[in-house]
Formats: C-alpha cells, structure tokens, sequence
C-alpha cells in the first residue's frame, strides 16, 4: 500500500475510534440519552426527520452561499492584494484600511450585513464572502511582499518590465502564499456558514441546525454537526488535490541536494 | 560597426553612492573597457562595490555620475542585450528547466516552435539535456546554474553578466563549473563580465582580471595564457601572489 493511502486510512479510523467511544460512553447510560444520544442512534433518528432528500437539499444550498461567497471574498483578496502590493501608492493607501477591518469578525458583520442587504440570499453570501477575503487578502499580500528579489531581477535581465514583469514572474512567485489564503479561506467561510444561516434563512445546514433546537430534536442538530464537519473535511481536501495540481512540482523546492 | 578599436563595454567615471550624497561613495570615478568576446573578471573582497558595478553595466541599478556604455550605446535599464547569471536562486521555480530557458528564449523574440529548439540545444550544451523536465527544486545547486548560464544565453545577449556565479557552490562543485562554463564560452563566444572573490577563480577563467579596492579599480593583470590553465602553472602563481600582495 502507498504511504498516502495508509495515512489516509489511518485518518479514518481515527474518526471510527472517536465514533466508538462516543457511542461507547452515549450507551453506558453516564449521561441522559436525550442530551447526548449516540451517534449511530443520532444519524438513524435525525433522517428519519430530515430524510436524505432534504438533507441533500440543505446541503446543496449551503454548499452554494459558500461557493458564491468563497469566490467573490478569493477574487476580490487576490486582486486587492496584487496590486497593493506592487503599486506602492494603492498599496499604502488601502493597507490601514484592510488592517482596520481585518480583525472585526465577519459575525459581528451580521446586523449590518441585514440592514445593507435585507434577509435574503446576499446578507449570507456577504458574511461567507468576509470569510474568504481577508485570509486570501493577507496570504497574497504577504506573498507580493516576500518576492525575492533575485527572480524580479532576473525578470528585468529578460526585458520584463511593468505590468509584463507582474504578470510573468511577480504573480507566479506568490502563487504558493495564494494557495495557502484559498485553504484558509474554504475553512473560515465553512466556519462562518452556520452563523450566516441564522440570518432568517429557511435553508442551508445552520438553518437545519437552529431550527432543530427550537423543536428539541437533539438527532438533527447532531446529525447537522456531523454533515458540516464531513463536508468541510471532503472539500478541503479536494481543495487541496486541485491547488497540489495547479502549483504542480514547484512545491518540492525541498533540496534534492 | 566602424571596426577595430570600439570596445564592447565602456564604464566612464562611473560613481555610486547610496542614500544620502554625502556619504562615502561605493564607487568613485570607475573606469573600464572590454573588448568585443574578451573575458574580464571583477575580483575583490566583499563589499569592495564589484557587484554594485555590474549591476550599473546590467542597467539594474543606475550610477550616481557617469555612464556605461555598451556599443557605443548608452545603458539606461536592463534589457535582454544584457544577460544576467546571479549567484543563485534566479531561476524562475514554478518552471522546469526546460522552460526556463524557452522563457529566455522566447524573450529574445523566437516563436514557441524555435524557442523549444533553442532550448533543448542549450540543455544539451550545459549538459542537463535528460533533465528538462525537472523543476529547479529538484536541481542540485550546481544545476540550477548550468541552467541559469543556458537561459541567459538563450536571450542571445550582446554581453553576458555573471554575479559570483559559483559561490554559493562546493569547491569541488566549484572546479567543475569553471571548466563547464569555458567549454560553454568557448562555443558561445560572448563579452563577459564575470565578478568573484576568488583569486584562482579569476586567474583560471579570465582575459583580464580587473582587482577592485578603495572604490574603484586598483589594477589589471593580463592572464595571457591558453585556456584551460593549470593551477600550478608557473605564470599563474606568479600572478597570484601579485594580486595578493596587492590586496595589502
């Protein structure tokens, strides 16, 4: 077997071993049933009360705000961060702004997000979209500060210069700390999803969520927990296999001295 | 081309002072010629100004007063005229080698067809032709210069610059890329411009070797000896506790 899929199933059945013990310790009747049910119990029950189309369905919509959100937050980052950080004078003009807003949690966004937006598709998106963008904005800038210098100059030798040298070697040079803004993005745009759902929505896994515990059903919000968490861990790791294929081999630049 | 007596490079008065003007001048009042095709070593110890100096030639870093030329023609910035090998690090890690030195092509002007030729020719020269598809992470150091020396030599540059091209290198890593880098020279004649700090360095690759100290040129000494050299040839240690000795 080749070492990625031994890691692969050790991560596994580390999640089994969690399952087992939390179904262990639900059954030994230490704590009530009904405010920790076991897990299995917990799945059986909660689809029978959302059953598999509706959960798809929720899925499907959450999965959607994050997609839309994710994208506008990534784009806008990287934009904002490539040419702040190669034109000095956006750079130094949006750089307080940025560091002023950058520690306010996009939740804290959410009354402001209703009042601009109203309860519809958009105050959700914008609060995923907040997710996204600050961590992809502070990686690619980070990223456009570091260039070493030696491939900027390697670039002019070769008669690059202005927007050409950015596009041809200053961009490729960050794309790594680029990559590193997207993964964290994905993560805090899931991270802020269920909270983004409490915004009056009548879909999406929060939605799921917050509903059931106004009607005690203690399955689904668990059932819901576990979706989000599975959904997160399937898409950043195919987030991860398409960013290892875009930057291709460079990533190896581990010696092979 | 008017003939003969035109150097290739001309480095007249040139200073350099960096931040305020009034302080002391990395360089002060340099003067220097090569001829077309010759090979002239910058050599001195560290901060002596030799790098400062060809970045003037390559146009990287403009000169306080004075001014380079390079056929007659004014340097105002870099450009592709002006090949550059710096010590390391300056290959482009998100391309294999192979595209590395198809990007210098391509950048001297050639359609994607002939700059694919080219670059496979010039892999081929430095010896790296099995390893095209390799990135330069996957490089030792000393590939990762051969390569260097390709590309800049796949922009077909007027002159070639080299930046302590081998310093970062092992001894022995060191030796062989000397010889390599002759080899190469001599089927790609280019006017070139090499710094070091290594008195042997310059004795075993060099036409001239221009020692710098004090903010300028202290002295040239003429290698005039067949290429390859040996290290304990007569004529070339003579040299070597020359320049020595005039080190202190």
């Amino acid at each position: 077997m080749n070492p990625r899929a031994a890691d692969a199933l050790l991560g596994l059945g580390g999640i089994l071993i969690v399952l087992a013990g939390w179904e262990l310790v639900a059954r030994s009747g230490v704590v009530s049933q009904s405010v920790f049910p076991p897990p299995i119990h917990a799945m059986v029950i909660g689809l029978r009360k959302v059953p598999l189309p509706d959960l798809g369905g929720h899925v499907w919509i959450s999965l959607q705000r994050i997609a839309f959100g994710f994208s506008a937050g990534a784009l806008l980052g990287v934009v904002i961060a490539v040419a702040g950080g190669w034109y000095r004078v956006f750079g130094n003009l949006v750089r307080p702004v940025v560091e002023m807003l950058r520690p306010i949690p996009p939740l804290a966004w959410i009354p402001m997000a209703i009042v601009w937006f109203g309860l519809g598709e958009p105050s959700k998106v914008f609060v995923i979209f907040l997710g996204a963008f600050f961590p992809v904005l502070t990686n690619t800038w980070k990223g456009m500060s570091n260039i070493d210098a030696t491939l900027l100059r390697a670039g002019q030798t070769m008669g690059l210069s202005g927007p050409e040298l950015l596009i041809k070697v200053a961009i490729p040079a960050t794309l790594p700390d680029i990559a590193t803004g997207l993964r964290i993005g994905w993560g805090l745009a899931f991270g802020v999803l269920v909270a983004a759902e409490l915004i009056a929505a009548e879909s999406g896994l929060g939605y799921m969520i917050m509903h059931a515990r106004q009607l005690g059903e203690v399955e689904v919000i668990i059932l819901g927990i576990l979706v989000i968490g599975a959904a997160n861990l399937v898409t950043d790791w195919l987030l991860a296999r398409v960013l290892a294929n875009w930057l291709g081999k460079w990533q190896d630049t581990t010696r092979a001295e | 081309m008017t003939g003969n007596a035109m150097p290739k490079i001309e480095v007249l008065r040139v200073s350099k002072h960096f931040g305020a003007a009034s302080s002391a001048p990395v360089l002060s009042g340099v003067d220097l010629a090569c001829a077309e095709n010759e090979f002239v070593c910058l050599l001195g110890r560290s901060g002596c100004g030799k790098t400062t100096l060809l970045n003037i030639i390559a146009g990287l870093v403009p000169p306080s007063s004075g001014e380079v030329r390079v056929d007659g023609e004014r340097v105002t910035g870099p450009g592709r005229g002006k090949g550059m090998v710096f010590q390391q690090n300056a290959l482009f890690p998100w391309l294999s080698a192979r595209s590395n030195v198809e990007f210098g092509a391509r950048r001297s002007g050639l359609e994607k067809q002939a700059a694919r030729r080219i670059a496979e020719e010039l892999l081929e020269l430095v010896g790296l032709r099995e390893y095209g598809e390799r990135y330069p992470g996957q490089l030792s150091g000393g590939m990762q210069q051969r390569v260097a020396i390709a590309r800049a030599l796949a922009l077909d540059p007027q002159i070639l610059l080299m930046d302590e091209p081998f310093g970062a290198l092992d001894e022995i890593t060191r030796l062989d890329m000397q010889a390599e880098l002759l080899r190469v020279w001599s089927s790609r004649r280019k006017t070139v411009v090499f710094v070091t700090h290594s008195i042997m360095e310059a004795l075993m690759l060099g036409d001239r070797v221009a020692v710098m100290g004090g903010g300028g040129i202290a002295s040239i000494h003429d290698v005039a000896k067949d290429r390859p050299r040996s290290r304990s040839d007569p004529a070339v240690i003579r040299l070597h506790d020359e320049i020595w000795q005039g080190l202190h």
